[in-house]
């Protein structure tokens, strides 16, 4: 049971990161992005290509595969998200999905991705396929070490967002654009800030989960789901929301497979329904200011 | 001229210059376009007309097939039979689906219909007894149509373009009655046509019921058509996603957008297959695809109607004032 | 717009593409000097990888009966159309094929809904389709007169398991199954017999292709104490996927065997490592390595594409042959003699004897041969029944 709730733990640590980027898009420009996966992706090919080529551990790699993903996502945004804004919020709804479907298709030419399956596998990899027993339950060590670098980054996003002049500024575009524009806050930049920030988040989370599973063009879609699962559940723009969200969904699922009986199948029905009932009678979710 | 002459026109014409040189294939891409026509049409009567973006159209697809198949395996019933219980089970089933989530705006009735179909998917590849799960559902009696038997590529040809013909008609007259007018209304400002005396939910379950019975009978006709259905061609993200982007790309919120828009998209995607530098890069077409997407929601939100209508606009400057009308 | 002027745009647009459509489908007659084999390969997407390996063993055995002569002094083509890995797209693309009168069979599909479809657009438009590795059962179960199979189906897959599990009977069994028409086909027409006629304690969870998050469904296997933990999945992926699943959760079995398919391609020693080490599967056989025509075949096959072959370039290459033989045996060069030569087949080939027979529901199914390999040191070793075996079955290795 005890081993249950670690694992749950352990990947909902990784939904979590994942989760970060696309509430952070949310809360300050209210976009749902429909592409928010394929960051992920573009952040796993990016530590995959590296340690293929120079054999750059993927948890190093993070210096690269985010400003690379928050390079993507600026430049998504400020040449057609920003337009698409002015449609309402279901054109850019449109808009990113199909985004989506263009980054798919783009990294799965042969010169990027391919078609296939990748994986980082190799020799001499400390975390690959090393299993930490500590007491009587198992860890899968990169996504421990990930959880420790998602909690870090947590913090320090914390601090960019209380600190910093640029973190406040978003923050203040969030809560009252015309407000923070009236103060002299260009909110159109910031808004490509924050789009990029949250992809560069969700590149992170490609470059942990690179260590441990299966990297092809599509699997972002596998965590798009999810992480709005977990950003409805948390609250759409808060950031302890997103992280306790991420954790409630990884447990919910891992108890949810492991006791259900059947459960196994079933399994991404439970975080399905949480989705909508929350989404239906408390839109705010947990933590979040309201819809 | 009335609408339904002009359309029994073309319909005849393309029924009769059709056959003098199309083969199996032909045949099948036309029915296909077709089909895409019918879906189209169906997600445009709630996402164009009424401005409500479902991103989960294709659970009721799935219900129309489904249910078409069952039916035709164990009852054998016509054809026009089968395709209306499967539409009405989606519409029915789409009752509580909205009253459920109609109180949501915007992109976040957008969020839970995706959920509910991806429910959905999840329970028809689970649920052997009742969809046989991932193996699918092969059809084991031939369907009929009006007593005639439907099993060539030609038969279900003819049969489609009677469908999409059917079809387009019913929601260009549904858009023509009170019901048609107060989808618009609520699409333009809910608010305001609340305050007109518009029931918003009524109205907005009114649109859903039609436009989920049309996507079950064009579902429905789908899964007899390919004789074989599976939760992964008829309950993925990709079907509902495409049943958006026909009718977006060719205008949304008009009734000859998903025509044209289908119409362009399918046949494209055939005719780049026979391009050499498409077939090195399977994934390029989509690749476009996706790109030519965002162009159009960006800098030409109304499709390629909007496109020529502009184009028409710029030619004739300053004459055509009669050319106003908003299609959305 | 008036509607005239609607109409006028929609008119020309409807012509517009009928005549782009008419150009495209070029109707290619028989030409005099070759015949031509069709076959539908998912040649793009996700399973682009497994097209490629159809793709390398028709060409490889269509050169070689060319250059032997070719079939009565003409060669062999073959056509091959993108199914994408689609369903959808493989009835239009099997369609293709059979217009063209000059393909006189059809062959590939691979992949369970797009087999199925192929089957039924061959039996629609009476084209013989011989199927080289499609496993879903439906398709030589829907008592079609024009598709045949000359490879297990995936209830078979399990055969030569299931004599091995007669001979030495496990006491628990923990299945873990793919949710998939290839998972429910290994179950429903293979091992539910034996599960149901025998003592074995027999559990299955069941798990999503592409699933991340496998060890909770490891964790309730564990539950069983399981002597065999037997593993279904349809690529490489999920089956390295599982296996690093298990050692996370340290599940130790006697044994593990995967059901062919994903654990019987090189794929999966690849992504697995060592992981992969004495894990065991049962699924088609891969041809008598003491065989010299065998080795002939693996050899070319290694040196000209730079790959080993598995199990589906030996049932691709084999495939052609079969067809061939068909051809040199047909009494005119039409399907439907064609149909009747195939229908009589008996071969020897290096993937073993081809026969058609109904039996057990199937109707002109070939009774393949399947045996249990093992994987030793990233290479798959036959292992069972004795007399194929090139080395004894060693249990699991654990986990150290």
């Amino acid at each position: 049971m005890v081993q249950t709730l670690f694992d749950g733990l352990m990947i909902g640590g990784v939904y979590a990161i994942i989760a970060l980027g696309l509430t952070l898009i949310f809360g300050v420009m209210r976009v749902i992005n429909m592409a928010h996966g394929e960051f992920v992706m573009i952040g796993m090919f990016v530590s995959y290509f590296l340690f293929t080529s120079i054999g750059l551990d993927p948890f190093i790699s993070i210096i690269i595969s985010a400003p690379a993903c928050f390079l993507v996502g600026y430049l998504l945004y400020r040449f057609f998200v920003e337009k698409a804004k002015e449609g309402g919020e279901e054109n850019t709804l449109l808009l990113t999905a199909g985004a989506s479907i263009f980054l798919i298709n783009f990294m799965a030419l042969p010169f990027l991705l391919g078609p296939n399956f990748s994986r980082l596998t190799g020799d001499n990899l400390f975390w690959q396929n090393n299993v930490l027993n500590i007491g009587s339950v198992s860890f899968n060590s990169a996504l421990l070490m990930g959880f420790f670098v998602t909690g870090i980054l947590i913090c320090l996003l914390h601090l960019f967002l209380t600190k910093t002049d640029i973190g406040l500024a978003m923050r203040a575009s969030a809560q009252e654009p015309q407000a923070a524009q009236i103060v002299g806050i260009n909110v159109s930049s910031i808004s490509g800030l924050t789009f990029g920030l949250g992809a560069a988040f969700a590149g992170v989370a490609g470059s942990i989960l690179a260590t441990t599973y299966p990297i092809y063009a599509s699997i972002g879609s596998l965590y798009l789901v999810k992480s709005f699962i977990i950003v409805v559940l948390g609250g759409m723009g808060s950031i302890p929301g997103a992280a306790i969200g991420g954790l409630i969904l990884g447990v919910t699922e891992s108890f949810g497979a492991t006791y259900i009986p059947g459960g196994t199948g079933y399994r991404d029905v439970f975080g399905l329904i949480i989705f909508l009932i929350v989404l239906l009678y408390r839109p705010q979710g947990l933590f979040g200011k309201g819809v | 001229m009335k609408p339904v002459i002009y359309v029994m026109i073309v319909t005849g014409i393309i029924a009769v210059i059709v056959p003098l040189f199309a083969d199996l294939y032909l045949y099948s891409i036309l029915t296909t376009v077709l089909i895409w026509i019918m879906l189209g049409q169906a997600w445009n009567l709630l996402g164009g007309f009424t401005g409500q973006i479902s991103f989960g159209h294709a659970m009721f697809l799935a219900i129309g097939a489904y249910s078409s198949m069952i039916i035709t395996n164990s009852l054998n019933l016509d054809m026009i039979l089968t395709l209306l219980v499967g539409g009405l089970f989606a519409g029915l089933f789409s009752f509580p689906l909205g009253l459920l989530i109609f109180r949501l705006k915007g992109p976040y009735f957008a969020l839970a219909t995706l959920a509910f179909a991806e429910i959905l998917h999840i329970v028809a590849r689970n649920w052997k007894g009742l969809t046989n799960g991932g193996e699918g559902m092969m059809l084991s009696n031939n369907a009929t149509f009006l007593g005639i038997e439907i099993f060539s590529n030609d038969e279900y040809f003819f049969v489609a373009l009677l469908l999409a013909a059917i079809v387009s008609l019913s929601c260009y007259y549904l858009m023509k009655t009170k019901a048609g007018y107060s989808f618009i209304a609520i699409r333009e400002n809910q608010d305001a046509a609340e305050a007109m005396g518009i029931n918003s939910t009524r109205t907005k379950s009114t649109a859903l019921f039609f436009s989920a019975f049309l996507a079950g009978v064009a579902g429905g006709f789908y899964g007899l058509y390919n004789k074989f259905i599976d939760p992964e061609m008829t309950l993925t993200v990709h079907m509902s996603a495409e049943m958006i982007f026909v009718t977006v790309l060719g205008g949304i919120g008009t009734i000859l957008g998903p025509v044209i828009g289908s119409t362009i998209l399918i046949t494209l995607q055939e005719y780049l297959k026979e391009v050499p530098m498409f077939q090195s890069f399977s994934s390029l077409y989509l690749v476009i695809y996706g790109l030519f997407i965002m162009i159009i929601i960006v800098y030409l939100p109304g499709g390629i109607i909007d496109g020529i209508k502009k184009i028409r606009q710029y030619f004739s400057k300053g004459g055509d004032e009669s050319d106003y009308s908003k299609s959305g | 717009m008036s509607i005239v002027k609607k109409g006028l745009i929609l008119f020309s647009f409807v012509f517009i593409v009928l005549i782009i459509s008419g150009c495209n489908s070029e109707n290619a007659s028989s030409e005099g000097d070759t015949i031509k084999i069709g076959a539908v390969l998912p040649m793009t997407g996700g399973n682009a990888v497994f097209g490629e390996k159809f793709e390398q063993a028709y060409t490889m055995a269509a050169e070689e009966i060319n250059e032997a002569g070719g079939v009565n002094g003409k060669e062999i083509e073959i056509v091959i159309e993108d199914s994408e890995g689609d369903a959808q797209n493989a009835r239009s693309a099997t369609e293709k094929l059979v217009s063209d009168d000059g393909i006189l069979a059809l062959t590939g599909g691979r992949s369970s809904g797009v087999t199925l479809v192929e089957a039924q657009v061959a039996e629609e438009n009476q084209i013989p389709y011989l199927i080289d590795h499609g496993s879903s059962d439906l398709a030589t179960m829907e008592g079609y007169t024009y598709v045949y199979r000359l490879n297990p189906t995936a209830g078979m897959y399990p055969n030569a398991l299931l004599d091995y599990f007669n001979e030495n009977p496990p006491e628990s069994i923990a299945h873990i199954n793919v949710d998939n028409a290839f998972g429910e086909a290994v179950y429903d027409y293979g091992l539910q017999g034996y599960v149901e006629n025998s003592d074995v304690e027999y559990e299955m969870f069941e798990y999503t292709a592409g699933e991340l998050d496998l060890k909770p469904i490891m964790e309730q296997a564990k539950g069983l104490n399981p002597e065999v933990v037997l593993m279904t999945s349809g690529n490489d992926n999920d089956a390295a996927q599982l296996m690093m699943a298990a050692n996370e959760a340290s599940l130790s079995p006697e044994l593990f065997v995967g059901t062919g398919a994903g654990h019987s391609i090189m794929g999966f020693a690849e992504q697995a490592g060592d992981l992969s080490e004495t894990v065991l599967t049962a699924g088609p056989w891969h041809g008598d390595k003491n065989d010299e025509e065998y080795q002939a075949f693996f050899d070319k096959f290694t040196e000209t594409y730079g790959n080993e072959p598995g199990e589906h370039e030996i049932e691709g290459y084999t495939a052609i042959y079969v067809l061939a033989d068909a051809f040199e045996r047909a009494e005119e060069l039409n399907r439907e003699s064609v149909l009747s030569a195939l229908d009589s087949t008996d071969l020897d080939t290096i993937f073993g004897p081809i026969k058609f027979e109904d039996f057990d529901g199937y109707t002109n199914q070939n009774r393949a041969i399947t045996d249990v390999s093992q994987w030793i040191n990233g290479k798959m070793v036959t292992v069972y029944p004795e007399d194929q075996a090139q080395q004894e079955l060693v249990p699991f290795q654990g986990w150290d």
